[in-house]
């Protein structure tokens, strides 16, 4: 059976390109082939979304086609707060319109004039260590570097880099408020289980940099939403705990650098991403996805009971299976590392790259 | 002398393509005996997304599939396809594929007063997969700087302006235009965003002047022309063909799939409303249509003479499913499982059928709350639709209006291992009302033919007289409330396997079994409290042919109805009504 299959990239030595893109034009401030630090700010522009607007052609009682005249600074100057933007001399004094923030005189619309505020700048920071390898006009850059790549489920729309701690013993582990205790400030934990609200807010409060934990419930990942802290989900929500083979990676980084590339869009097929940089020579590129399942390729089990569990592809059924509850379905039989053999419909398997 | 060559009729083949958000779709249509059958379908994992990021791989691994199963060569060594029809059959003659893949387009929707033009323009919006990023309006509390910086912040592919009747008010909304105009200055540094004017006439020129540098203006019709009139066409076309611009036509690899296509590339939706369409013309009926969606409910309404579409991209049972809980709640959600599950269990459920849109269910459990999900984001849909098309409202909520033929798709539908579970579904999340059948797309073939039936009518009928949909069976829901285990209707009915007299009480369901294809004579009366669609205690005789299902259902638990508060006594029921529905 031929079949596309959905697949999770978990690999070591890897080449990895990641672009940064400021959401609009700005300034570049790294030039290509720099080396960069993962806080190293890489482009920056002006945060658009908070301009102080004056309804100047109403303060001066002209129409607002005729503002134009009165202007006393020029579209694209800066200007101080107190500074006067526009004026017109009466009979009893002068009217002014004076600029309340710092600023940049952006424009004028049907008489009312903008500043937008020079202290709003929206910075860019590589979040990875690496090298600049090209532009992306000037809204961007990618960057090269090279080491552990693993594509996580699901991530709470957050960015964060920080030193990892693996605080799980096991993939299963669940957090508790003993993984607290000893220096967790600034370190991105690593555990298999958070399903705890609390205990969210608890690795907040104590300054934990961000969290990648296997499953975490419902609950957590709808709080996480409105938190800065990202959370990244290696295997999904629930209890299901973190898949053997991501675990056994985060514990062997445990202690060097990890970046949480928590910001995607799911709907246009993007994963959050754990990255972690090695100083290596470049390893290989990053594989590339087969179009073929085959006997012996490791997978995660997505259907309920086993969610998480990884094993291999014993068998390739050619024809359709019925499952337990009536559907029938292209299905393989998956060997699980305890000798277990299971049927399980291609849709709920996940092919580990 | 001359002799004419005999004429040879000759006739096409086609193949369509319905490249879904988590599923590619490919059926191949031919003549077989004189008329055109579906020959083969195949369907695949939809590759418009990452790893693939190329929608024709997905479509040509389906024609992969069509290949092996039917010996037909259609695609060349280089992966074209092979078109037309060659001598020693290979290829097809034409292509055409519908698409729901693309991305919703995103807007920001400004009006005056949100229940007029914003009610006008979402209404006109509901024609297309778009996601409402904002609106601004005058009830809008913020300073006119944060409605700056919300226009900037919402990053719109389109700007929709509504507002105004023709020759009304002007300063008002075109104060909040300038908040528009301020915020498109700035977003032109990296997007230049459509903007499509539907408001007051008289504003048009004043509203290019403002915006026109900073993004592309395009005029439309007045949705709001006066208070009292409504007219939505001009600005539906705008919208569509916008989406068919920015989303559809700049779907990755899409370029492959319309230089192969016959026909231009339609949303899955309007091929579905397309399909609706014809059958209501067909049949000269009101038909309801019903597609849930990996990323879109979506629901028509179709009369012989037109048909309108509403497209709530904001449901579906793929990534959209985790905002079900923004619209509805767990317990919405947990009161169709009909057997113990906790709100975590549902909710966790929720979450990670979000992120593995295309799982099937292994068990019982999943399975039901699978169910519960679908019914509750059709029921979502619906609800919303009906608020804004106005639908006649029963108990506090709207209901369909009455209608002779539900279509039904979707993968969660169709792969729904029993009809009952199907009907039982449609009948708990639409609570539809009167005499009605109900037919099912089991193979996802009816956008295809939707596509298709402007083109070749004759391919569209044919194939469905072969009987491409399943007709699940015929419903009889009455309106009206009762008291549990009293009298709601008579009925009487004659068929080859059953010969029935008898009451149907309220708050029950019941089949009565007619054979696939076989008629039977029903006469139904109900009493004075109940109106199945001819006035209240009003009977009616007819003559039903029978479904898979068993034929004829009378669901008469009353509209709306209401579940027991009681846990176990509504798991019970749930249990019971599944177990009557064979399901």
């Amino acid at each position: 059976m031929k079949e596309f299959y959905r697949s999770t990239v978990i690999q070591t030595q890897t080449k990895i390109r990641r672009a940064r893109v400021l959401p609009k034009g700005g300034e570049i401030v790294v030039r290509v082939g720099q080396e960069v630090s993962p806080i190293q700010v890489v482009a920056r522009t002006t945060m658009a979304s908070d301009f102080a607007i004056m309804s100047a052609a109403e303060k001066l009682g002209v129409a607002p086609a005729a503002i134009g005249e009165f202007l006393r600074v020029e579209k694209g100057a800066a200007v101080e707060a107190g500074a006067v933007l526009a004026s017109r001399k009466r009979p009893f004094g002068e009217r002014q319109v004076l600029s309340p923030v710092d600023g940049i005189f952006f424009d004028v619309v049907n008489g009312r004039i903008a500043v937008q505020p020079t202290s709003d700048w929206l910075e860019l920071r590589a979040l990875v260590a690496g090298r600049v390898v090209s532009y992306i006009g000037n809204q961007g850059v990618t960057i090269e570097t090279s080491g552990s790549l693993i594509q996580a489920a699901w991530g709470s729309g957050h960015e964060g880099v920080g030193r990892l701690k693996v605080v799980a013993s096991t993939p299963d582990t669940l957090l508790t408020p003993d993984h607290f205790n000893g220096d967790v400030t600034g370190q991105v934990l690593a555990v298999g289980c958070l399903n705890s609200v609390e205990l969210f807010h608890r690795a907040e409060d104590v300054g934990v940099r961000g969290l990648i934990v296997g499953s975490a419930s419902a609950d957590v990942c709808r709080v996480s939403l409105d938190s800065p802290l990202p959370l990244l989900v290696t295997d999904g929500v629930g209890s299901g705990g973190m898949a053997p083979p991501i675990f056994e990676l985060l514990h062997q980084a445990d202690g060097r650098s990890v970046s949480l590339f928590g910001d995607y869009k799911a709907e246009a097929g993007q994963r959050p991403e754990i990255i972690l940089p090695q100083a290596a020579a470049l390893g290989l590129d990053a594989a590339t996805v087969k179009k073929v399942m085959v006997p012996g390729q490791l997978v995660r089990i997505l259907s309920a009971g086993y969610t998480g569990k990884v094993g291999k592809i014993k068998h390739i059924y050619n024809r359709l299976q019925s499952t337990p509850v009536g559907l029938k379905t292209p299905g393989v039989d998956v060997e699980l590392p305890n000798g277990e053999v299971l049927f399980v419909p291609v849709a709920n398997l996940d092919v580990i790259v | 002398m001359t002799t004419e060559a005999p004429q040879v009729e000759t006739y096409d083949s086609f193949l369509v393509a319905d490249c879904g958000s988590t599923h590619t779709t490919v059926v191949l249509f031919d003549m077989v005996g004189g008329a055109y059958r579906l020959i083969a379908r195949a369907a695949v994992p939809t590759t418009a997304h990452g790893p693939w990021f190329d929608v024709a791989q997905g479509v040509q691994q389906a024609i992969s599939r069509i290949s092996e199963i039917t010996g037909r060569k259609l695609l060349s060594e280089q992966g074209r396809l092979i078109r037309p029809v060659r001598a020693d059959g290979s290829g097809v003659d034409h292509f055409a594929a519908v698409a729901s893949a693309a991305q919703p387009l995103d807007v920001l929707l400004v009006g005056l007063f949100d229940q007029v033009s914003i009610t006008s323009a979402r209404k006109a919006l509901r024609a297309i997969y778009h996601h409402e990023k904002d609106h601004l309006s005058l009830s809008d509390q913020r300073p006119p700087h944060e409605q700056v910086g919300a226009v900037v912040q919402s990053q719109p592919d389109l700007i929709l302006i509504t507002g105004g009747t023709d020759g009304g008010a002007e300063n008002r909304l075109l104060q909040v235009v300038e908040s528009v105009g301020l915020g498109v200055s700035v977003m032109s540094d990296s997007k230049v965003p459509e903007v499509i004017f539907a408001g007051n006439f008289r504003l048009r020129e004043r509203v290019q002047a403002m915006l026109g540098d900073y993004a592309n203006v395009q005029m439309a019709d007045n949705v709001r022309p006066s208070l009292e009139t409504e007219q939505l066409d001009d600005a539906v076309r705008m919208i569509t063909k916008l989406y068919e611009e920015l989303k559809i036509n700049n779907l990755s690899g899409v370029q492959e799939l319309r230089d192969w296509s016959s026909y231009p590339i339609l949303p899955t939706a309007h091929a579905f409303k397309g399909i609706c369409h014809y059958f209501a013309a067909l049949q000269k009926q009101t038909v309801l249509g019903v597609d849930l969606g990996s990323n879109s409910v979506s629901l028509v309404l179709a009369e012989p003479e037109q048909a309108q579409v509403a497209i709530h991209a904001e449901l579906g049972m793929g990534y959209p499913v985790s905002q079900l809980l923004n619209k509805s709640s767990v317990d919405e959600v947990r009161q169709w499982v009909p057997m113990e599950v906790s709100a975590v269990e549902t909710a966790d459920f929720i979450f990670n059928k979000s992120l593995h849109p295309f799982t099937v269910p292994t068990t019982e459990k999943m399975l039901q709350l699978e169910q519960a999900v679908a019914r509750t984001a059709i029921r979502c849909a619906m609800l919303q639709t009906g608020h804004e098309l106005r639908w006649p409202i029963l108990g506090e909520q709207p209901t369909p209006p009455p209608f002779g033929l539900l279509l039904a798709r979707g993968n969660t539908l169709a792969n729904a291992p029993r009809p009952g579970q199907i009907m039982l579904m449609l009948l708990d999340a639409l609570q539809p009302t009167g005499i009605f059948a109900i037919a099912l797309d089991r193979y996802g073939v009816l956008p295809a033919l939707g596509a298709l039936a402007a083109h070749q009518p004759l391919a569209v009928i044919q194939t469905l007289e072969a009987g491409v949909l399943s007709d699940l069976g015929w419903v009889i829901a009455p309106t009206g409330k009762g008291q549990l285990g009293k009298k709601a209707m008579d009925i009487s009915i004659e068929s080859e396997r059953i010969s029935f007299e008898g009451e149907i009480e309220f708050g029950k369901i019941e089949i009565f079994p007619i054979a696939p294809g076989k008629s039977a004579k029903v006469t139904v009366k109900p009493t004075s409290r109940f109106d199945i669609g001819f006035g209240p205690g009003q009977g009616k005789k007819m003559t039903l042919t029978g479904g898979l299902v068993g034929g004829l259902v009378i669901d008469a638990r009353g509209r709306p109805f209401t579940l027991p508060r009681d846990v176990a006594d509504r798991r019970s029921l749930m249990r019971k009504w599944l177990w009557d529905m064979g399901g």
